[in-house]
């Protein structure tokens, strides 16, 4: 597997961690995922996913935000950096391309 | 939402702060503790579930804790590690590896064999749920006479309505096989059956193969089989609703309603059950069983119908009931209903030889782990220099055990099933595999032996120091102490063994080609009368008695025909116990074996008289007060002229009966051979009832045996002719001691096998070590065979004195051993000398494979190493 290359799931996570901005930590990338991509992973299948991300130096991620629902822990919230992005720039474009390539898929889509 | 902090399950809280990493565990446990908040509509049980659920999930090698120290691993990478060295460390120890594995399985299969058996002896009908409840009703006709179980409502007219104690009553006669046919439309077959009371399926739980059996033999048309005695007369069919015919002293046809298993350890076997009330009369004599309730006292209602029995025929019969569960091993009946008998002396030896092979297979293992450990010691040296932790160590040795228990038990239990019906035949057991348990209890005896290894590899690895298993690895080889001394008690466990079983065949072969004083070639034995019961009337006995007359005469004539006789067969628990004792001199009344004769007897078996006379059919009538005595009786009352003594009986009724003595005849062995030959009397007074002896001309036996037959069923037009052989009674009488000689014969063999691969590697371990030394000898000019005797001699030294402590043991177990019989070996010095020289010839077997190897190798090879 090469360094650049990126997962479905890690995909995903990584297109919701930009969406949710300030909001993007464990539960609520969870959360969202089940809301729009109608994906449902355990807790810890997020965990895992976003710390791989952050060893390929896709994400950051920094602590804030303790509330006492969380026992008084806080949250790492997680931002794509400019790698990340441009992964997730070269995943798609080897989609498009490849959608592009496909004459029957394009006329279809027409 | 619910401001109230809800506190998440503890143990999972726990587990997780365990398991994750530090760094990590702040805002994986703040989304969880979030996450269960949010669960507040869910039922507790619920929230508790899914945190679990989720907790488990994190269970991901990115998220695992990494171990402490130089090298950054978690636990899955150590594991890879542990199971990467042990691959290695097997590969480079072949030899040692196969060994141990082949140590382990051979004597755990071993253990395992003995131990199904033991198990299935001791669960002996524990399957049916009331065997509390049940009792078997006995009598004994004087109260020095045996238990005989009887049924007490047919013979001695006990009401057994009377006792509220009692729930229900089972008769059940007993027809044994060639006594009862079996026909089916096309063929008859042989078959053990037991004509029982529509109660038995409420005493006894013989599962069905399908349906209910409740009430299945009310039907008196119905009839149930046993699964092997239908899979033998009908093959893979389904035998349920067919019809066959039985035949005995009665005759019918019944219909199959139901298959049932017979399981091994059920003490009562039979082929078939017939609804007893299918006919009006059986004329076998049956055995009475009760099923008790909860108000039930045995010693209170032995002594209720203790003498209810006393009547004029039996003035003396002592009734009483005995627990079936203490039947199989207190009780060794010869009533055909049993089939088997216990025997617990066997059981105690059989579980000591379990033992035994346990042990010597566990310090085979052990040893053998140890000494693959002691070649690695400087890999363990330098793995503690770069400062490996005692815990990598330990979980190292946990993977390569591992290895050896899921390996092992697989193979045993494989093993196990393949060898099963072999060992079943050699062993004459009767035994049924259970898949799951079997597994289990391998899996049970192999982890001990694994776990055993695992304390010791750890201590032996936490004695290692560093710096001198790099310095001078060599100097741990030496320490192998507990290595020497595990061979030796291996060794010494086996040359008692090897004492035991040469001392158990040298006196079964004793026993088994004594004389026993008679003949007992060519008797056939059949049993023409039936015992008449109380209640025929005169004109009955008279043809009986007609007939007895004609069948005696038509014998007799025979010129197949040496002799016939009505007298009792000289065999185990054939004599009856009664009380005589010798008139004046002050002797007392004591228990005195007595057979019953006629004059025939005296020729028939070869007896030599060796006073006075036999009796005669001149001189003696049937019933007289006459007795003739053997010499141990002569020895016991001091007899010096018997024409001058009496001796006296008070068996029949409370009367004192007078007997002159005619004679004495010379010691035989009217009993077991294990027993002294006790004083008998013999007296003559057979019954027509008592069985024929007929000795038929050398060669003639066939002949005479069809003759017979046709005599038989002249006289009994509707009976089934059986016969015995004398010869193959007294035989059968030491089929036990056969079987336990060829069951210590094989379990020694293995031990001293076992034993023997316990000894060949420490051999190996022990002539690596020396290899520098002995390249050295080799050049200062020592010849192989110096090396060899120098190598040999160190092993051979610690066997033998492991012998030397197990002469006295053996010797002590097998003189204990011995007292159980009358006529016994002594313990002979060749018995120790030869048994030593199978331990040591084993040992050196085993030690020289690789002194020789190792004596002839040039010594530059192993100079020039390193």
């Amino acid at each position: 597997m090469g360094k650049d290359h990126i997962g479905e799931l890690e995909e995903l996570i990584l297109l919701l961690i930009v969406m949710l901005k300030e909001e993007a930590y464990g539960l609520s990338i969870r959360k969202a995922l089940k809301e729009h991509a109608s994906r449902v992973v355990t807790i810890g299948a997020v965990h895992g996913t976003v710390n791989r991300l952050e060893r390929k130096g896709f994400i950051e991620s920094s602590l804030s935000g303790a509330t006492e629902l969380r026992g008084g822990r806080r949250k790492r919230i997680f931002t794509i950096t400019a790698s990340g992005k441009k992964a997730l720039q070269k995943s798609k474009d080897v989609k498009v391309n490849l959608w592009q390539q496909i004459p029957e898929l394009a006329i279809e889509k027409v | 939402m619910n401001h109230q902090n809800p506190k998440p399950p503890r143990f999972a809280d726990r587990l997780l702060r365990w398991f994750c990493k530090d760094e990590l565990l702040e805002e994986i446990q703040g989304d969880l503790y979030e996450y269960y908040a949010e669960l507040q509509e869910y039922a507790k049980w619920k929230r508790t579930v899914f945190f679990w659920f989720h907790v488990l999930h994190f269970l991901r090698p990115i998220l695992l804790k990494e171990i402490s120290g130089t090298q950054k691993l978690n636990q899955l990478g150590m594991l890879k590690l542990a199971l990467k060295t042990t691959k290695r460390t097997f590969f480079k120890q072949k030899l040692i590896t196969s060994m141990s594995l082949l140590n382990l399985v051979f004597g755990v299969l071993c253990f395992h064999l003995i131990h199904v058996w033991i198990k299935n002896e001791l669960s002996m009908d524990s399957f049916h749920q009331k065997i509390n409840q049940i009792h078997l009703n006995t009598v004994r006709t004087n109260p020095q006479a045996d238990l005989t179980p009887l049924s007490l409502e047919l013979l001695f007219n006990v009401n057994f309505d009377q006792f509220s104690e009692v729930e229900k009553m089972l008769k059940v006669h007993v027809y044994n096989e060639g006594e009862i046919k079996f026909k089916t439309t096309d063929r008859i077959f042989d078959g053990k059956g037991f004509v029982v009371d529509s109660t038995f399926f409420g005493f006894f739980d013989f599962p069905p193969l399908s349906g209910s059996i409740d009430n299945i033999l009310e039907n008196p048309k119905n009839i149930v089989l046993s699964e092997e005695f239908a899979r033998k007369t009908f093959g893979t069919s389904n035998p349920i609703g067919q019809i066959v015919e039985i035949k005995c002293d009665n005759r019918g046809s019944y219909q199959i309603a139901a298959v049932v298993n017979v399981p091994s350890n059920s003490s009562i076997d039979f082929d078939f059950l017939v609804p007893r009330h299918s006919q009006n009369f059986w004329r076998r004599i049956p055995q009475e069983f009760i099923l008790t309730n909860q108000f039930f006292d045995l010693t209170a209602f032995n002594n209720k119908i203790e003498t209810l029995g006393q009547n004029e025929r039996f003035p003396e019969s002592l009734l009483s009931t005995i627990p079936l569960r203490e039947v199989y091993f207190n009780y060794p009946f010869e009533a055909n209903i049993f089939s088997k008998r216990g025997d617990i002396q066997s059981v105690y030896i059989m579980v000591f030889i379990a033992g035994m092979i346990l042990l010597i297979t566990v310090f085979g293992f052990i040893n053998l782990q140890a000494s693959m450990q002691l070649s690695n010691i400087e890999k363990i040296g330098i793995k503690k220099l770069i400062g490996a932790s005692e815990r990598s160590f330990v979980y190292e040795i946990v993977v390569s055990r591992l290895f050896y228990l899921i390996v092992c038990s697989t193979l045993v239990f494989v093993l196990f099933n393949m060898l099963f019906p072999y060992y079943v035949n050699a062993m004459e057991v009767d035994v049924e595999p259970a898949l799951f348990s079997d597994f289990v209890q391998i899996l049970g005896a192999t982890g001990m032996a694994v776990v055993i290894s695992i304390f010791v590899g750890y201590y032996q690895f936490s004695k290692v120091k560093t710096e001198v298993a790099i310095r001078d690895s060599s100097s741990y080889h030496k320490a192998a102490k507990v290595q020497r001394t595990l061979t030796s008690f291996q060794f010494g466990i086996v040359s008692i063994l090897v004492i035991v079983t040469m001392v158990v065949y040298n006196q079964f072969y004793h026993m088994t080609t004594t004389q026993t004083g008679f003949n007992d070639e060519n008797i056939v034995s059949v049993d023409f009368f039936e015992i008449l019961s109380g209640n025929r009337s005169d004109e009955e006995r008279k043809r009986v008695n007609a007939m007895h007359a004609y069948v005696k005469d038509r014998i007799n004539e025979n010129p197949q025909v040496e002799g016939v006789s009505q007298g009792d067969m000289p065999i185990h628990s054939i004599a009856e116990l009664t009380s005589w004792k010798r008139i004046g001199k002050g002797f007392e009344y004591t228990s005195q074996n007595r057979i019953v004769v006629d004059p025939a007897y005296v020729n028939l078996l070869g007896l030599s008289v060796m006073e006075g006379r036999f009796f005669s059919d001149s001189l003696d009538q049937h019933g007289q007060q006459k007795v003739v005595i053997n010499e141990a009786a002569m020895k016991y009352w001091e007899i010096d002229d018997f024409t001058t003594t009496k001796i006296a009986s008070n068996t029949s009724g409370r009367r004192e009966y007078s007997f002159d003595i005619i004679g004495v005849v010379e010691d035989f062995h009217y009993e077991h051979l294990s027993n002294k030959i006790n004083p008998l009397v013999m007296i003559y007074r057979p019954n027509i009832d008592d069985n024929f002896l007929v000795k038929v001309k050398d060669g003639q036996l066939s002949e005479g045996i069809n003759f017979l037959e046709e005599l038989y069923l002249e006289a009994n037009p509707n009976g089934v002719f059986t016969y015995k052989l004398l010869e193959e009674e007294v035989e059968a009488q030491y089929s036990k001691e056969r079987r336990i000689g060829k069951v210590y014969l094989s379990f020694t063999i293995i031990a001293l096998l076992l034993s023997s691969i316990g000894l060949f590697t420490f051999a190996l371990h022990e002539t690596k070590r020396r290899a520098k030394e002995i390249g050295i000898r080799k050049i200062n000019g020592a010849s192989v065979k110096n090396v060899f005797t120098l190598l040999s001699g160190s092993f051979l030294k610690s066997i033998l004195i492991s012998f030397v402590i197990a002469c006295p043991i053996a010797w002590i177990l097998m003189s204990r051993w011995l007292e159980n019989f009358a006529y016994r070996v002594p313990i002979a010095w060749w018995i120790f000398v030869s048994a030593g020289i199978v331990a040591l010839t084993m040992a050196i077997l085993a030690v020289s494979w690789q002194t020789l190897k190792v004596a002839q190798k040039n010594p530059v090879e192993s100079l020039r190493y390193e």
